[in-house]
């Protein structure tokens, strides 16, 4: 059991290695534009030439794929660590400061935990112009609520620790308190959390991205790929819609498994996915 | 156990509270003319007097609280505004669209119960055998794959290879195409979080199957079904059903997802309609009735979960605001 998870865990971390390779060399690998319009080629099912064929504007589908790819990963990498910042921030000022700044605290993470999560990108993309940072912001204001909660109670426990109130009695600041004791010890929560942040980015730029509502089109993203391919696959055109969408699931595939290898390891509590 | 109920009312009445001035601030500050929402190209050829009287008509030049204070009031008694793009009565609107939503939620939750609680107590019992990896490695996929994607591949497959179901709509005929349009959608919600319920069930049973009770119990001769369903269930009937109330609020923002691929008539497509054409009152509206519907549900959950579990309640009591 041991062996096999290990090899997996292996072939998985090979796979996002070989993902970022290539969409770091795609203009190396690639010899198509993935912006240039092909009126002449239009939906070209796979051949030799074009390997994932072409999409409705003549554009070849393994080409955006990769330079897609670059904007998908950089936004799940970048909207993680928005949410981690804020969601730690609120977290350890929530439960740093307890009583009733904490409970008013808490209340208003439920009330934006309760708000469906796509609703409120919804709302939020309206009022940022879309483009690649607006896709960021509004992934990162919306999915740093369980971040935030869990944080909030591993302070809570730590702060009833002994070294904690030994640090306390003799006479350490709040702020080396928080940077030398609290902040190390959540460590492990920090790194699985932004393992599975990174996921729930991906996954929410795709879906953003479909509804119209994410990376403006003119730009590749593994989402708006799929975002005409509605209309396509219905007429025939499936393989518009299957790579991208190949490609998301296997990517986030394998984050969420190494997350939840992670989460063992470290002995973590099961995760709750609240809010999302 | 009333004090518990009390006390657990006034936090979800206060979260609703803190829920509805965020909303109404959040909303308030977005850009977008609501006359020009209203009358489209024709705002171009009106005089400034006419924006000033449209903005009034609507209460738009009074000062942000007392906007607030108004529309709270009217949302209490039932007066919700009206659409800036159709003129139609919010309320009406919501009402014409609930009912789809509700259907889809609940076939939704039939498809997740049924499925995810035998794949859960099966894998959980028999842990690390052939069918436990299985059911796990498919779980993860579900928990990966992005749920308009796997609507999509439902579409290719069952629409446009085999041609047996139809992609768009609820359908107008009897009972049989109703079901016919209503199985996809309810498919592609009900499983795009069941690698979460079968887990936390196959966890909890696993490990609650190796506890001192389950092997007393054993021992004094009590048949393996007696302890799976009497003893061994409920105690992981518990994570199962918190899970459920925190994921109303995926399965509602899932619903908006779902429902604009299937043309289905309900709340979600409503509320990216309304969004997109810089509705608030409508958007206002689906938005503060989904958060309801999310603090109700959490509510009715844990009142359930601390129904069923005495050592819950005692320790929710214990406690402090969490």
């Amino acid at each position: 059991m041991r062996e096999k998870r290990k090899w997996f865990v292996n072939a998985l971390l090979c796979y996002l290695l070989f993902l970022l390779l290539v969409t770091f060399l795609a203009p190396v690998l690639t010899p198509y534009d993935p912006l240039s319009i092909g009126l002449a080629k239009t939906l070209q099912s796979p051949t030799s030439v074009h390997l994932f064929g072409t999409d409705e504007l003549g554009r070849d589908v393994l080409t955006r794929l990769l330079y897609g790819g670059r904007v998908s990963l950089t936004v799940g990498a970048a909207a993680m660590m928005m949410a981690l910042v804020i969601g730690a921030g609120f977290g350890v000022v929530s439960g740093f400061l307890g009583g009733v700044a904490d409970r008013i605290m808490m209340r208003i993470l439920d009330a934006l935990i309760s708000i469906p999560s796509i609703l409120l990108m919804i709302g939020i993309q309206v009022l940022i112009p879309a483009s690649l940072l607006s896709v960021v912001v509004i992934i990162g204001m919306t999915s740093w609520m369980p971040i935030a909660r869990l944080i909030r109670t591993e302070i809570l426990s730590l702060k009833g620790e002994t070294f904690i109130q030994a640090s306390v009695v003799v006479g350490a600041s709040s702020s080396q308190l928080l940077t030398r004791h609290l902040l190390p010890q959540c460590l492990p929560t920090i790194i699985v959390m932004s393992i599975s942040g990174v996921s729930h980015a991906i996954l929410s730029e795709a879906t953003l991205s479909f509804l119209g509502i994410g990376i403006p089109p003119h730009e590749p993203s593994w989402g708006n790929m799929l975002m005409g391919a509605q209309s396509y696959l219905l007429s025939g055109a499936w393989w518009i819609a299957l790579f991208p969408g190949i490609l998301i699931t296997c990517t986030v595939l394998a984050v969420t498994y190494l997350g939840d290898v992670l989460q063992d390891r470290f002995a973590l509590p099961q995760l709750k996915k609240g809010g999302r | 156990m009333t004090r518990y109920i009390v006390s657990r009312l006034c936090e979800a009445i206060v979260v609703l509270l803190i829920g509805s001035i965020l909303c109404f601030a959040f909303i308030r500050v977005l850009p977008g003319d609501p006359a020009a929402a209203m009358y489209g190209d024709q705002v171009q050829k009106m005089s400034q007097a006419d924006k000033i009287r449209i903005a009034e008509n609507l209460g738009l030049n009074e000062p942000l609280y007392t906007q607030y204070g108004k529309w709270f009031m009217g949302v209490l008694q039932g007066e919700w505004g009206r659409s800036y793009t159709t003129g139609e009565d919010v309320k009406t609107m919501i009402a014409h669209t609930i009912e789809p939503t509700i259907i889809l939620i609940v076939a939704s939750a039939v498809v997740t119960v049924v499925l995810s609680l035998f794949l859960g107590v099966i894998t959980g019992l028999r842990r690390y055998s052939f069918l436990d990896h299985a059911i796990t490695v498919a779980s993860f996929i579900f928990m990966s794959i992005p749920s308009f994607w796997f609507a999509l591949m439902l579409m290719l497959f069952f629409s446009v290879y085999l041609g047996m179901l139809p992609t768009a709509g609820m359908g107008q005929g009897g009972i049989g195409d109703w079901l016919k349009h209503l199985i996809m959608p309810a498919f592609v919600l009900g499983l795009s979080h069941i690698g979460y319920y079968i887990r936390i069930l196959r966890n909890h049973v696993a490990v609650t199957q190796e506890k001192e009770f389950v092997w007393a119990l054993k021992a004094r001769g009590i048949s393996e079904k007696t302890i799976l369903w009497k003893h061994i269930f409920p105690n992981a009937s518990l994570p199962y059903l918190s899970f459920m109330g925190m994921s109303l609020s995926l399965t509602l923002a899932g619903s908006v997802v779902v429902e604009t691929l299937f043309s289905w008539p309900g709340l979600g497509r409503l509320s990216l309609k309304s969004a997109l054409a810089h509705d608030y009152p409508v958007l206002m509206a689906v938005i503060l009735l989904s958060m309801s519907i999310v603090i109700l549900g959490s509510f009715v959950v844990d009142l359930i979960c601390a129904w069923i579990d005495p050592r819950m309640r005692q320790h929710l009591l214990k406690e402090e605001g969490r």
